[in-house]
């Protein structure tokens, strides 16, 4: 039995949940990020993740190392507009008067966040749940 | 005579704990892609093909299960649920968990109550 692959696919699930929140936390620390024009202002990134295919046909006497999981496809720049606020002291107002600011969702971000922090907490009771089994497995033969 | 050291009891033992850990392959990679768009959630099937070495059995009883190796637990995609959503439910997930952790560690103690059987055959029942 190959508790390894266990292991490995809840890591691989730990490891995409803690980007995403690595990168909702760099908005939301972005959200007052202006700059001089509003083409080079911080836009806010988003994290895209697929499936690692396990081996559907495999038989379990011929384990292969590849395990399944998850695994980060990209981390892309969201095309939002950038709030636009009139502030005219501001070093990096335009002509008019208004400083670029990113276009940060906030509420989505804190959306985001508990939805990765969740996901990975759902990933540590896996992981928890083949220590368990493999620590039973220990125990055969024993009084 | 039926031998001491039952095979039967032995290799089940051992295909059903195959399934189990097979099955929680399948719930931890359900839960690694549960962010994953457009992902199909996968389980194990096993349950029905070891009703059919049952019925096996139940014909002929003396038969020994040497033809265990052709019920082998296989991934599958689970079927969409009745709404027709296939999406992954990390609460259903959860709790397909816990119960195949349980019912991993049922089977542990099964054969483990089945070698302290033959181990106390060996001692003549002493100890």
């Amino acid at each position: 039995m190959d508790y390894n692959t266990s292991f490995q696919i809840s890591a691989s699930g730990m490891a995409v949940e803690k980007l995403r929140l690595d990168v909702a936390a760099a908005n939301i620390a972005n959200m007052h990020s202006s700059a001089a024009s509003p083409a080079n202002v911080y836009r806010p990134l988003r994290v895209v993740s697929e499936e690692v295919r396990l081996e559907f046909a495999r038989q379990f006497n011929a384990l292969s190392a590849t395990a399944g999981g998850a695994k980060v496809t990209s981390v892309e720049a969201l095309a939002t507009a950038p709030r636009m606020s009139y502030e005219p002291g501001h070093p990096h107002a335009d002509a008019k008067g208004y400083v670029a600011y990113p276009g940060v969702n906030h509420a989505a971000e804190m959306v985001d966040v508990s939805h990765a922090l969740r996901s990975y907490e759902a990933n540590v009771a896996a992981m928890n749940a083949a220590k368990k089994m493999a620590s039973r497995a220990l125990e055969i033969g024993g009084q | 005579m039926v031998s001491i050291i039952d095979t039967n009891t032995i290799s089940l033992l051992n295909l059903a704990l195959n399934a189990t850990t097979m099955r929680h392959q399948a719930i931890a990679h359900n839960i690694a892609n549960n962010g994953t768009p457009g992902y199909r959630p996968i389980g194990v099937s096993f349950e029905a093909q070891l009703a059919q070495a049952r019925d096996a059995m139940a014909s002929n009883p003396n038969k020994p299960l040497a033809s265990l190796g052709d019920f082998q637990p296989v991934f599958e995609f689970l079927p969409p649920n009745a709404l027709g959503d296939s999406a992954v439910s990390l609460d259903m997930e959860i709790a397909k968990l816990s119960e195949n952790t349980l019912h991993h560690e049922a089977l542990l103690k099964a054969l483990n109550k089945h070698l302290s059987i033959i181990g106390s055959a060996i001692n003549e029942g002493k100890r």
